[in-house]
Order: structure tokens, then C-alpha cells, then sequence
């Protein structure tokens, strides 16, 4: 078999593995209703120049909207409409709509500062008549969205929320990215989609959760702002599923997996408690959110690696080195380490500081634990993992917020300064490098800091 | 270096669909337009044309040729993508307005905005970067990832690219953020305040340091999640799920699962993963819960002849013999398994799959000879005898039992195929008596086919059978050309001695009153010049010579000239006479 053939044979392979993972029917759902939503909207917006809002000649395609939302939101949950640049996308899904120029949807919503509009559920008739004669209205000279949001607000049309206008951030941009706080803030955001989305029956929209990984690689599972990140108002599960899947894709890295597989099992982490979310043949509960969430995961049809990856990690997160007499799957056994550690150290769980959870890690390791990847994490997080308050010997107290950054420095993390050596707030924030200054006397328990 | 311009080439001629204009007016714009077009075509073509035509293997080399040919001229090649166009600096080079046709198109949609490939391109890429464009082509795996995620992942050396990661604030006029739009938000779902809790029992704590990981226990992490797992943690998923499914307290069904066995099965076939398949089946006949059934008839499928056809497709070509876990998988699930693998046999041409092809039918009779015995009945004269071949070979006795089932049938095709085990069948007094009854048949193709294999199996008795057949048959006018044709030949064969003298006596029979033959005379005549025409006699040429100048029988005249015919080529059997 020569190189032709071989390659031949090999693709011919490679899309009969694809079409075995296709979900035709909610794909061509969602594009067709979602083209005939977008399609109504811009049509309707540019009616309400010709006729007033209580013409007759708007109760159909009115009528036609709500339904078509209900169908979407039916599918997907939250629908979210985003105009970037001429293109339409819908929930991440790029709309075929005429691209008339000053007369597309995008022109449309631009006009008033909007480049997207999320429905979070249903929005009556009136209300979206009402919507359509304000985007079709004049713009306000000043702050024309949050004018639009604020008269949204004062008519209690609560369900429909508008943005601000995007563009494409392109891979090269200018420090490209992204904005560490604002991975974990998206991250915990959809995480929270994805919960509300498989509580309601619906599917969870892997392909931007895949995107969301794909942002958190790209910023490093380990970068310090994001162990410093504070989020006051994420949901507790939210936040878990976020920390849980850094320390993931800090093993994933450890022991080289490729781009795709760290993709994969980061999206697995992100989803692994999504148990707790759906109705089972058991209640939410310790025993039973692994079962739960594999069935909720599962639900999405069609064939893909990832899937399979997805259904492990919920299954296994709670499993032991060892499942049945076989060994339990990989990301099933980083799971249950990176799990028990954010569930000891967490607020509300074991009430451990971080080297107390990794002593009880490695104490645990060959047991309960994987012994390579427990010694990989220790490796990555280091003597006083991110998130340790410690003493140091000038008085300071310091909070560590960086992982191990050679063999060198296990013990000698970067800190931010909590309480200068007089006892006092720090004025302003101040990293400092334990590597270049400062002793650890040691590390602080919860109730000293 | 001239690209190879694809535009003049029998490919294009053969495309029954438009394709994209030629565009780029400097060479560099040309040879770049040729190699993304060549590209543009391979990774249409899978879902055009079927995954084996010829004409795939065209495009592909078109496409090595081309990019090769356009990176060693002018070096890295840096195309900026728009919606319908692709350009190299200021100069478009690829243009097409086709929605569903459009690389360009297919590109821009995912968010690729820049694509650079760079000298030394090997071939394994190119054919990553049309994996991902074929899959995207075919418009399917919509819901995992798009083509910025499948190229990340590829994690090309020589192919570069910037993509639209995202969307990020765009506005002229940045406006405040209203301070009570965090409080729209409405988490419907949350998890238990106890969620996670209790933690597992508290164990010893252990003291740890940095300690550097060996290579191999990273490798041995590494092959845990290596391609060729994936089916077998699929099939361990459906596994995991049917114990919890089947096990005392069940939280899901096994009517739940059969999405799953399906996709799991698919995947599956389409990977020729066979030992995955087989851990699936005996997964599945392992469960007894209500509902199996309808799982289990999901994956007896898998012997179906389309399923079944692909497998064998997949069989690596460096195999010589039949793997054990495809053998072991066909014994499980039923089917016309041996249908499928003849109609292989008889399609390929590769002298290493027909082995693999014959071991695997071997090692299936060898278990189950009845399968093909059952195929023998619906197989034509070419599988028949590569099924008897490997009948013979793996279960004698059986196939020999079967032929006598298959003589106490009246039908005469039963016996035609009794005929073909018999053949290869060892030399027993059953068998020629079998062979002997045959020659009597009343059905004149079955006498037929029994004489040449009593000749085949040189079986002396035949001899005697066949002429006396010969003789009644021909006297009650129950011959045809063919039949007396296989039966001179097959005396010829069975004893040339013998049948030289009897065949010349035949040759030499008069002539009636008006210069006919009796049917009786003409039949054995006709026979006899058949038989001659193997035997090695000097006088046999003049003969056959006197008889075509003599003879007022047309058919009498057609063998002469056939036998005189089959004489001057080179002898192909033994040699008689």
C-alpha cells in the first residue's frame, strides 16, 4: 500500500469515524430555526419603520417569532444572538442570513450600541413588539444601549438582555488574549448554562465549553491571576467545576497529553458534577450525581471520543484507583484527586489548607489515589500550593499564587502580601517573588488567617 | 518549477461538478491558485464520490503535487482568508462564491483568518489539514468542534494559523456597564450546599517533596489514552452502563442505552476496531435484564454483508493471516459471513488478502462448517470452488456427509453443487459410488459435470460409467454438444490407452442412406472428436481432418474444427496418450 492509498484509506476512515458522530437532526434544528428567528427579527425591525407598533400587519410575524424563540429555547435553552461584524451566530452557531449592507441584522442592532441580544426564556407578544419598535426606533444620542437596557428594565421586560457590539479576537492579536479574570468569569458562567440547560433537558453546548478550555489553555492552567481571581458572586458549583478542571489541565500538561486530549478532558472536568443538577432514579446526591451525570451527558447524540471522555469523568470522579478489578480511566483517576483536593480546601468542605489537602493526597496515594499523578501534581502546585496563607519571618503574611516554576523554587512560590510585617493592610496590592525574598516560617492555619 | 496544471488534466474532465475559477496572474498567484484548488477538490471529493473510487487517489496526488510544487517555487505561503475569496499579499488567489463549495468559505465560517504553510510541508500534514477541511466539507461533528478546534489540536510543525478565538468588545463608543445587570441573571440550577460531602475518610497524611516522574510511567499514561483505546473505552462505557443497568439497583435502563450501542457499534466498524466489537457482543450476551434483546439486536447486525464488507476492508494490509478477534467476532454474531468474504475473494486483487481471505473462511468452517455448505447453495461456480477448497481444507468429512445429504435431493442444482465437494473430496469407495450415480443422473448437466470430475479425481471406475451412459443416452437422443463434449474428454482422461481405440471406433461410424448420421452415431461421433482432441496420436490430425471434409453434419463439422482448434494450443493438462 502505497503513501496515496494509505492516505486515502486513512481519511475514508477518519470521516466514517466523524459521520458516526453526527447529531443531524438538532444541528439542522438549530440552523433552521435559528436562520428564521434571526430572518424575523431584522424583518421585523425594519416593518416598525413603515407601520406603528399596533398595525395588524405585525401580529403574525410576531406570533411567528415567539414561536420559533420557544422552539430554540426548547433546544438550547438561553438563546444567544450575536451580530460580529456582518455575521450572525446563534448560540455559537454561524447563521446563513442576506448580508445586506445597512440593512442587516447587525446594522440594525448597531445603530443602538448592540451587537448581541440573549432571550433567557419567554418573552410574550407584546413584549416582543415592544423590543422590536425600540431596536427599529431612534437610537439615543447618549449611551444608546444602556438607554435601550434601562427602558427594558423600567417595562419589566426582564427576559431579553443586550450587549455591546463585538469583534473577532483574533489568535495574534495584541496580548491575545485573554484577560485571566475573564476566562474564570466565562468559564464559571457556562458551566452554569450548562447546568441550568441539562436541569431543564436539554443538552449542554460542549462546543463552547471546548472554546472556553481552549481560552483557559491558551492563558495556562497555571498562570498566578487565576488563582487569584476573586469571584464573589459565582455559584459555588460554578467555581468548583473551575478549579477542578485547572488542576486537571495542570496534570493533562504534566504528562504531555496533545491539544486534543487536554481539550477533552478539560471539558470533562468542567462537567463532571453536573449530577447534581439533573432528576435521577436517585436525588442529587454523593451516590448518586456520578450515575445521574453520565446519563444527563449522554443524552447528546452521536459519536465523539470526547463524549466518551465526558461520561468517564462523571462516572469516575469519585472512584478509586481501581474500579471492578480494571483500572479506573484516566481521566476518572485525575478527577478524583483534583476533586478531593478542591473539595478539602474549599469553603464549606474539609477545612484544609492546601499543603494539608496534598499531604492527604499523597497519603492516600496508591490507595484511593493514583500514585504518578498525585506525585505530578505535587510536582505542579509545589510545597505551598497557590492559595497557602504563610508566616514569613519578617512578620508579612503572605498568600502563594503561583505554581512550581522549576525544582528549584518547590518551596519558594510567588505571594501576595495580605498583611504587611506591622500587622497592617497592604495600601496597595503587592506580589512579591519567595524565590528572590523573604523566608517561610511556615504555613498558616484557616482560623489564623 | 511549473505546477502541473490542473485545468488540462483527466481529472477535471472527469468532475461532474463545477469547481472553483482559475484565478492569479503572477506565477506565485497561479502555482498557489493550482495547489488550493487541487486542495479545495481532494477535500470535496469524500463526500462526492465514494471513499474508494480511483479518482480520489487522483485528486490526492494532484494535491501533493501542487503544494509541494507551489512551496518549492516560491516558499511559505501566507493567505489571508475572506468570506469568498483567499489572498497572497494584495493578490487573490482562490475565489469561489459557491456557499457549499468554498474553501475559502469553510475557512472564514469557523473563524480561520490566516492560514500559512511553510516549505518542508510533509505529506503526513497535508493530509491532517484535508482531514480537517474533508470533515468539515462533509458538515458533520458540528457540536464538538469546528476547524480552529480540530487544527489546534493537529498541532501542525509546517501549518500555521490565526484564528478568531472569540468575541471581544468592539465598540467606537465603550458605554458604562449598568450596575444592575449582574442581578438579571437567574441560576436555575445549583448543587446541594453538602455537595461533594462527606470527603473520603481521613487518611494518614504523608509528607512529599518534588520528585522528577520517570519517562515511562508518563508513557504508560500516555498509551492509556493513545487513538487505538478509544474504541475499547467505549465499549467499556457501554459495559460499565449495562452491569449498573442490569445490576440490583438499577438507576437506568437498558432501553436507555441503545443510542449509545449504536454510536459505540458504528464507531466501531467504521475504525475496524473487531476486538472492540467483540468485547461489545460478549458484553451484551453477558446481561440478561429486561429489555437486552433489543441491544443485542442492535449489534447482531454487525454480520450483515455492508457491515461486514467494511470490517474485512479494514484488515491491515501487512496481515497474512485472519485476525483471531475478527474469527471470533463472526462466530458470534450471525450472518451470511461467508457470502461476504467470497465476495471479497473474488473482487480483490491483492495476493495477501486473498490469504487473509481464505484463513478467515478456514477458521471460520473450522467452527462452523455449516455456514458454508449454506453458502455453497446461493454461490456461483467461482465462489463454490474457493468454498469447497476451503471446505475440504477444514471439516472433509463433513463436507463429504453433505454431499450425500445433497445427492438424496431430486434437485438437480443440489447435486451440481454435491459435484463441487465431491471434487476436492478424498478417494473413497463412497464417493465414486456417489460419483457413479451421478454419471446416471437423468439431468444432463449433472452427467456432465460428474464425468469431468470422476476425470478430475483420474477415478478408473468412471471409465466403464461413462461410456455405458454415453451409449444409452445417445440412443435415446438425450445429449447436447456440451455434455458429449465433457464426456469425451473426461474418457480421454480417465484412461487415453483405452479410450483411443474406443474413440476412433466411435470417429469412424457410417454414414446412413442419405448421408446422415443416427442420432446415436452423431452423439458418440461428437464425443469421440472431443476425446481425440486430448490424445496424443499421429493419426488423430488426419482423422479429425477426413471427418470435417466427409462429414453432412454441421455440428459434426463445428467440433471437428473445435477439436483441430484445441490441438494447436499449447497443452495446458497432462498429456495423454
Amino acid at each position: 500500500m502505497d503513501d496515496l492509498q494509505r492516505a486515502q484509506s486513512n481519511l475514508a476512515k477518519a470521516l466514517a469515524r466523524s459521520k458516526a458522530g453526527e447529531d443531524k437532526v438538532l444541528v439542522a434544528q438549530v440552523r433552521e430555526r435559528g436562520e428564521q428567528f434571526a430572518n424575523l427579527l431584522n424583518g421585523l425591525i425594519r416593518m416598525g419603520r413603515v407601520h406603528a407598533p399596533d398595525n395588524h400587519a405585525f401580529d403574525q410575524p410576531v406570533q411567528d417569532l415567539k414561536r420559533t424563540l420557544e422552539e430554540l429555547t426548547g433546544l438550547l435553552g438561553s438563546v444567544q444572538l450575536v451580530t460580529v461584524e456582518d455575521q450572525v451566530y446563534l448560540n455559537d452557531v454561524r447563521m446563513k442570513v442576506p448580508s445586506t449592507p445597512n440593512h442587516d441584522l447587525g446594522s440594525e442592532l448597531h445603530r443602538h450600541n448592540v451587537g448581541g441580544i440573549t432571550f433567557q426564556g419567554e418573552v410574550s407578544p407584546p413584549q416582543l413588539r415592544r423590543l422590536v419598535a425600540l431596536l427599529g426606533g431612534k437610537a439615543a444620542p447618549q449611551h444608546p444601549r444602556n438607554s435601550l437596557i434601562s427602558t427594558l428594565r423600567a417595562e419589566d421586560i426582564r427576559n431579553v438582555e443586550l450587549f455591546g457590539i463585538y469583534r473577532f479576537r483574533m489568535s495574534e492579536d495584541e496580548g491575545s488574549g485573554d484577560d485571566p479574570l475573564s476566562v474564570v468569569k466565562r468559564v464559571v458562567r457556562q458551566v452554569e448554562d450548562t447546568w441550568d440547560n441539562l436541569a431543564s433537558g436539554r443538552q449542554a453546548n460542549v462546543l463552547a465549553l471546548r472554546r472556553l478550555v481552549v481560552d483557559l489553555i491558551g492563558v495556562g492552567p497555571g498562570n498566578e491571576a487565576l488563582w487569584l481571581a476573586e469571584l464573589p458572586q459565582a455559584s459555588p458549583h460554578g467555581l468548583h467545576a473551575f478549579k477542578v478542571t485547572q488542576l486537571v489541565l495542570l496534570m493533562a500538561q504534566s504528562i504531555g497529553l496533545p491539544p486534543g486530549l487536554q481539550q477533552d478532558f478539560g471539558v470533562a472536568a468542567l462537567t463532571h458534577d453536573v449530577g447534581y443538577a439533573v432528576p435521577g432514579v436517585l436525588p442529587p446526591s454523593l451516590e448518586g450525581h456520578p450515575m445521574n451525570g453520565a446519563r444527563a451527558l449522554l443524552r447528546q447524540l452521536g459519536f465523539h471520543e470526547a463524549k466518551v471522555r465526558r461520561a468517564f469523568g462523571a462516572l469516575y470522579h469519585h472512584a478509586e484507583v481501581d474500579t471492578a478489578g480494571r483500572k479506573t480511566p484516566l481521566i476518572g483517576r485525575m478527577l478524583r484527586i483534583a476533586e478531593d483536593y478542591e473539595n478539602m480546601i474549599r469553603p464549606g468542605g474539609g477545612g484544609n489548607t492546601p499543603p494539608e489537602a496534598l499531604a492527604r493526597l499523597a497519603g492516600g496515594a496508591n490507595r484511593h489515589y493514583d500514585a504518578v499523578l498525585v506525585q505530578l501534581l505535587i510536582n505542579a502546585l509545589g510545597q505551598f500550593p497557590p492559595g497557602t496563607y504563610l508566616g514569613l519571618e519578617d512578620g508579612r503574611i503572605v498568600k502563594s499564587c503561583s505554581c512550581v516554576r522549576s525544582a528549584d523554587l518547590f518551596a519558594r512560590p510567588r505571594a501576595l502580601v495580605v498583611r504587611a510585617a506591622d500587622g497592617s493592610q497592604p495600601q496597595r496590592r503587592e506580589l512579591i517573588d519567595l524565590g528572590t525574598e523573604g523566608k517561610v516560617r511556615g504555613a498558616l492555619k484557616p482560623r489564623a488567617q | 518549477m511549473p505546477v502541473p496544471t490542473s485545468s488540462q488534466s483527466s481529472i477535471q474532465r472527469a468532475l461532474v461538478v463545477d469547481e472553483a475559477p482559475a484565478v492569479g496572474g503572477t506565477p506565485q498567484g497561479k502555482d498557489a491558485n493550482a495547489a488550493l484548488r487541487a486542495l479545495s477538490r481532494a477535500a470535496r471529493a469524500f463526500s462526492l464520490y465514494d471513499s474508494k473510487n480511483v479518482i480520489i487517489r487522483r485528486f490526492l496526488q494532484e494535491y501533493r503535487e501542487s503544494m509541494d510544487a507551489a512551496l518549492k517555487a516560491h516558499g511559505e505561503l501566507t493567505f489571508t482568508v475572506r468570506p469568498w475569496e483567499l489572498l497572497l499579499g494584495t493578490e487573490v488567489v482562490y475565489k469561489d462564491m459557491d456557499r457549499e463549495r468554498s474553501l475559502s468559505f469553510r475557512l472564514f465560517r469557523d473563524g480561520v483568518r490566516k492560514l500559512v504553510i511553510r516549505p518542508g510541508l510533509g505529506w503526513e500534514e497535508c493530509v491532517r489539514l484535508l482531514e480537517i477541511l474533508s470533515v468539515r466539507f462533509s458538515g458533520v461533528r458540528q457540536q464538538e468542534d469546528d476547524i480552529v478546534t480540530l487544527l489546534r489540536k493537529a498541532s501542525f510543525e509546517k501549518i500555521g494559523f490565526t484564528a478568531a478565538e472569540g468575541f471581544t468588545p468592539g465598540e467606537d463608543n465603550p458605554e458604562p456597564v449598568l450596575p444592575e445587570l449582574d442581578s438579571t441573571r437567574n441560576v436555575a440550577a445549583s448543587a446541594p450546599p453538602d455537595f461533594d460531602l462527606p470527603l473520603p475518610p481521613n487518611e494518614p497524611s504523608a509528607n512529599y517533596v518534588y520528585r522528577e516522574v520517570p519517562l515511562p510511567y508518563l508513557q504508560g499514561l500516555l498509551a492509556e489514552e493513545a487513538p487505538a483505546t478509544v474504541p475499547h473505552h467505549a465499549v467499556r462505557l457501554v459495559h460499565e452502563l449495562l452491569m449498573a443497568a442490569n445490576g440490583p439497583a438499577s438507576q437506568l435502563s437498558n432501553a436507555e442505552l441503545a443510542p449509545l450501542v449504536t454510536e459505540v457499534r458504528d464507531y466501531c466498524l467504521a475504525d475496524g476496531a473487531s476486538a472492540a466489537l467483540l468485547e461489545l457482543v460478549r458484553s451484551l450476551r453477558s446481561q440478561h435484564g429486561i429489555g437486552i434483546e433489543q441491544l443485542t439486536a442492535l449489534i447482531d447486525g454487525i454480520g450483515a454483508p455492508e457491515p461486514l464488507g467494511h470490517l474485512l476492508d479494514c484488515i491491515p494490509p501487512e496481515l497474512t493471516a485472519a485476525p483471531e478477534d475478527l474469527v471470533a467476532l463472526l462466530l458470534e454474531v450471525p450472518g451470511n459471513h461467508v457470502g461476504a468474504i467470497v465476495e471479497r475473494l473474488n473482487a480483490t486483487q491483492e495476493p495477501q488478502l486473498q490469504l487473509v481471505l481464505k484463513d478467515l473462511m478456514l477458521k471460520l468452517a473450522s467452527k462452523n462448517a455449516s455456514s458454508l455448505v449454506e453458502q455453497l447453495h446461493h454461490s456461483d461456480r467461482k465462489s463454490a470452488t474457493q468454498i469447497v477448497q476451503v471446505l475440504m481444507a477444514s471439516a472433509p468429512e463433513q463436507a463429504v456427509a453433505t454431499a450425500v445429504e445433497l445427492a438424496q435431493s431430486d434437485d438437480p442444482a443440489s447435486h451440481l453443487e454435491a459435484l463441487e465437494i465431491l471434487q476436492a473430496a478424498p478417494i473413497t469407495d463412497a464417493v465414486t459410488n456417489l460419483l457413479v450415480k451421478f454419471v446416471a443422473s437423468p439431468d444432463d448437466a449433472v452427467f456432465a459435470r460428474a464425468a469431468q470430475v470422476m476425470a478430475v479425481r483420474r477415478d478408473r471406475r468412471g471409465f466403464a460409467a461413462i461410456t455405458k451412459q454415453l451409449e444409452a443416452r445417445a440412443t435415446a437422443d438425450t445429449l447436447t454438444r456440451e455434455s458429449v463434449t465433457a464426456a469425451g474428454e473426461a474418457l480421454a482422461g480417465l484412461s487415453p490407452s483405452t479410450a483411443l481405440g474406443l474413440l476412433k471406433q466411435w470417429a469412424h461410424l457410417k454414414t446412413g442412406l442419405l448421408g446422415r448420421l443416427s442420432p446415436h452415431h452423431k452423439w458418440l461421433q461428437m464425443a469421440a472428436i472431443a476425446g481425440l482432441a486430448l490424445l496424443k496420436d499421429p493419426e488423430i490430425d488426419t482423422l479429425l481432418r477426413e471427418l470435417h471434409g466427409n462429414s453432412h453434419d454441421e455440428d459434426v463439422k463445428r467440433q471437428c474444427t473445435a477439436a483441430a482448434s484445441k490441438r494447436r494450443r499449447p497443452p495446458t493438462g497432462p498429456a495423454h496418450g
